[in-house]
């Protein structure tokens, strides 16, 4: 259990709109462990407060997959003060808007809505983490609300089994970091009433959340307004960190799939192992990722698409093949998906990508390729910034998932510094041949 | 006991003033107004207006330029043609391919794109602030430039009519185009898709004449949003602009007909259906009518949000649908209001006569002062949501300058919305909410619903195409 430290909010705050190079924010923490972190912006009457929850799917034990997915659902479904479907329709009665997410590190839950009305969101926020309403209809009712996803999403998608599941679970060997978010029908089927109600005490403790309130708020009162909502929730004691440590990969492999919902083959590749986040190697393949797979002016679409015509779309990156590079705590893949023509082998996919990932460890990237990504790389930040809610998130993956906000703030110099010599270093040491995991999918859907 | 008496009422006041009341929604205090920040505008001897809102929160600027005469200015046998247009001016110009284009877009961090609209042409491009120069200059050129290489035509031509053919198998598309076709009748607002024959119509040089005809300086607009100062926005205005020429703008289109006397329901067949899209509505009140904020907080009562009553009586109570909603929309003509809904095909005659007895209900009786209280939150802080990007605040301005509202309409749009009463709203829709006089147009298995339909209409039901003829 942490230790409980009342901090004072420090005095930081502009009252002018900081720009979006820094976010400027104050923090404090709660008896109970709840740590939240504030940052003013006037400029227009709207806030956004989010939550990240400590825990994801790699947290989930086995036979309980999905359970973290299946719980961000519960939270939705009322609690002590609030009615099924009032959750949504309260917070629109204000002007506001919400969502959640469920990820393989974390869950994040969001509200943007007018200034005036926080204590709205707050109070929605502390009675469904203090008093959630878990009943047997409601499980089994989103159980199958969850399932419909599944089938929506993976089951019933062109390459969904591939990339939601098998990537992940041929790729890695710990389960904790194997099986897929969404879950198996089997175990969500296997969840009963006390499950969920254990999996909510175990994690849903104010000490295990972080909260972020961003936007046209005077901190002091943001401060007494969360005190008195979450204040008296009581934290209580959980499970240990899940183990996510994997051995190293056993040579090169070759997975084949198939696929009845694909009118087209597809090959993707995947290498584990990748760096730590905040690591120079790890910004280097969060670039590399970028030159050689994303966009049109990418190598990968230029040589695939464009020049050889043997694929018909492209995709890769770090963070590969459900998520974004920095929304992983633990380190996930780092792979490419290319769909290609039926009468193209994929041989004809994987020699350019061995090569290209060659050149990059023999000679790194050219001086225009790596200007072009970092502005790719400058403007998506930016761009993710321009909002309350943007902001919110950065803060709470950097508190989170690199164990200090203040990254949030760091990170964008840090990636305008890596050279062309650190990305091929990278791409020598974490892209070895020897190390990757091709998977080979065949279409069944017909024309 | 006197002492005890008095530690125990100061522990109450303290855990009061600590702990908060769970048991219902905290009350709140009224939404801020929003101030639109400050813009500044002028004019380059070309005629082309500029405004600027310099907005320093991002390192990220947007130019949009808009030209007057849209869809609306172009022939209706001409449909598709702007909107092929806007998508052909970023495919090529002069010295550059359209894969050029997007990699130059990609090398200033944002985005180039064209869209026509019933009154205008509008081009947006953003980059981060450091790349401005390189986003004028490429904004200018397909803007001023725009080459139109035969096989980027033979290939939009090619795929608008696939397009065409997808949005088909889509009864809602095929609602909304019967509906704009009949409440807009014989005016050019009532073309909003094209047909197999007017794509085949669209060629190069049609293109480029309507661009020459269009595209001119004068009565355009150029809007400049974000991180750029006046020096740098005048300069940049006049170096990318200064010397485009082009003749007189395209008129506006003309005012919109008259208010149908009667109500008339359309019918398009699609056999084995198993809903009824529909769309009703009829011409309503533009944004600078003394009353609009009176008829929009309306709209939000009736059926604007999830908590308005067509929401809560036809998808959750009757459970005719999954979708419902109202809305008004603004040409610079003209406007209106207009409720669409996916329902059951058992449902049609049910859902119909639901749908008109809300609408009697909002013009008999005011509705209650919670329903507009609540209607009055949601706008104005949707309203606050839309300004919080660039994109939002630019998007607003674009629509004040295009559709020629009062230069204060968000800045007052708040304070405005908060000064609604529900004798207000009632009257709102007793002058602009008419179901006696609405367009209602149904799509449908017309063997199952024709009868249904039959008792909304005096006159006999008319059976349209899928073109709305």
């Amino acid at each position: 259990m942490r230790t409980a430290v009342l901090a004072a909010a420090c005095a930081l705050l502009l009252a002018t709109p900081a720009r979006a190079d820094r976010i400027d924010f104050s923090s404090f923490t709660l008896p109970n462990g709840l740590r939240v972190l504030v940052s003013r912006d006037a400029s227009v009457p709207v806030v956004a407060t989010a939550m990240i929850v400590d825990v994801g799917g790699r947290h989930e034990a086995p036979g309980r997959s999905g359970f973290a997915h299946l719980f961000e659902h519960m939270m939705f479904e009322g609690s002590a003060h609030v009615p099924k479907g009032g959750f949504d329709r309260i917070l629109e009665s204000y002007g506001g808007d919400n969502n959640a997410s469920t990820h393989a590190d974390f869950t994040f839950y969001y509200e943007v809505l007018p200034s005036n009305a926080l204590a709205v969101a707050l109070w929605l926020d502390a009675d469904r983490i203090g008093a959630l309403s878990v009943t047997h209809e409601a499980v089994k009712n989103q159980i199958e609300v969850v399932k419909e996803e599944k089938r929506m999403r993976v089951d019933n998608e062109p390459y969904g089994s591939a990339l939601y599941v098998d990537v992940g679970s041929h790729s890695f060997v710990n389960w904790q970091n194997a099986h897929p978010v969404i879950g198996s029908f089997a175990d969500l089927d296997a969840a009963s009433l006390a499950d969920v109600r254990s999996f909510f005490d175990a994690y849903y403790s104010p000490d295990n959340i972080t909260m972020a309130i961003v936007g046209d708020v005077d901190p002091a009162e943001v401060q007494s307004q969360v005190a008195a909502y979450f204040g008296p929730i009581k934290s209580k004691p959980r499970p240990a960190a899940p183990d996510t440590a994997e051995p190293v990969p056993a040579g090169e492999r070759t997975i084949s799939l198939k696929d009845q919902h694909a009118k087209l083959p597809a090959l993707a590749v995947s290498w584990k192992g990748m760096p730590e986040r905040g690591t120079a190697a790890h910004r280097a393949l969060v670039l590399l990722g970028k030159a050689l797979f994303s966009g049109k002016s990418s190598r990968l679409y230029q040589s695939l698409v464009k020049e050889s015509r043997t694929a018909v779309s492209v995709d890769g990156a770090l963070g590969f093949p459900v998520s974004d590079w920095d929304e992983y705590k633990a380190p996930g893949l780092f792979g490419a998906f290319v769909v290609h023509k039926r009468d193209k082998a994929p041989s004809s996919v994987k020699e350019p990508i061995v090569s290209e990932i060659a050149r990059v460890a023999a000679a790194g990237l050219t001086a225009a390729e790596l200007e072009r990504v970092k502005v790719k790389f400058r403007s998506d930040w930016v761009r993710g910034r321009q909002t309350r809610l943007g902001r919110a998130a950065r803060l709470l993956q950097g508190a989170l998932l690199d164990g200090d906000a203040e990254a949030a703030n760091r990170e964008l110099a840090l990636f305008m510094a890596v050279s062309g010599d650190d990305i091929r270093r990278a791409a020598a040491a974490y892209l070895k041949p020897d190390a990757a995991v091709w998977f080979t999918v065949t279409a069944g859907g017909g024309e | 006991m006197n002492i005890l008496l008095l530690a125990l009422c100061f522990a109450t006041v303290a855990t009061a003033a600590r702990t908060a009341d769970m048991s219902k929604p905290p009350a709140v205090g009224p939404i801020r107004s929003v101030q639109l920040p400050p813009r500044v505008e002028w004019k380059l001897a070309n005629g082309l207006s500029v405004v600027l809102v310099s907005d320093r929160r991002a390192p990220l600027v947007a130019a949009s330029l808009a030209v007057q005469g849209g869809e609306s200015a172009l022939h209706p046998e001409d449909a598709g043609l702007a909107a092929a247009l806007a998508e052909l001016l970023t495919d090529g110009t002069a010295s550059k391919s359209s894969k050029q284009i997007a990699d130059e877009a990609e090398l200033f961090g944002g985005s180039l794109s064209a869209e026509a609209t019933p009154d205008s042409f509008v081009v947006r491009s953003s980059a981060l602030s450091d790349k401005a120069g390189a986003m004028f200059s490429l904004l200018s050129e397909v803007v001023r430039a725009p080459s139109f290489p035969a096989d980027e035509v033979a290939l939009r031509k090619a795929n608008m009519k696939e397009e065409l053919a997808a949005s088909r198998a889509e009864s809602d598309f095929l609602a909304s185009v019967a509906f704009y076709k009949k409440v807009f009748a014989g005016h050019p607002y009532a073309v909003t898709a094209p047909t197999d024959e007017s794509i085949e119509r669209i060629t190069r040089d049609r293109v480029a004449a309507a661009h020459k005809r269009i595209f001119t300086p004068r009565g355009s607009l150029l809007l400049l949003v974000g991180d750029i100062g006046l020096g740098q926005a005048k300069a940049a205005a006049e170096e990318h602009f200064g010397s485009w020429k082009g003749g007189s703008p395209a008129a506006d289109a003309p005012p919109v007909p008259a208010h149908k006397t009667e109500r008339t329901v359309y019918l398009l067949d699609r056999p084995k259906s198993s809903q009824v899209s529909y769309f009703l509505g009829n011409l309503a009140a533009r944004e600078d009518n003394p009353a609009y904020f009176d008829l929009l907080v309306l709209n939000g009562v009736l059926g604007g949000s999830f908590s308005s009553r067509l929401v809560r009586d036809i998808r959750e109570t009757k459970g005719y649908t999954y979708t419902i909603g109202s809305r008004l929309e603004h040409r610079r003509t003209g406007s209106l209001c207009r409720i669409r809904t996916p329902v059951r095909t058992e449902a049609a005659g049910d859902a119909l006569s639901a749908i008109l007895g809300h609408l009697k209900d909002v013009r008999d009786s005011d509705p209650t002062a919670e329903e507009i209280s609540q209607a009055k939150a949601y706008l104005a802080g949707s309203f606050a949501r839309r300004m919080e990007t660039q994109e939002g605040l630019a998007e607003a301005i674009l629509h004040q300058k295009l559709l020629r509202l009062p230069a204060d309409f968000y800045d007052t749009y708040v304070d405005r919305v908060s000064a609604v009463t529900p004798a207000s709203a009632r009257k709102a829709a007793q002058t602009f909410l008419r179901p006696d006089e609405m367009t209602v147009v149904a799509v449908g298995d017309a063997a199952k619903i024709r009868d249904a339909l039959a008792k909304f209409t005096k006159k006999p039901v008319v059976s349209v195409n899928v073109d709305g003829d």
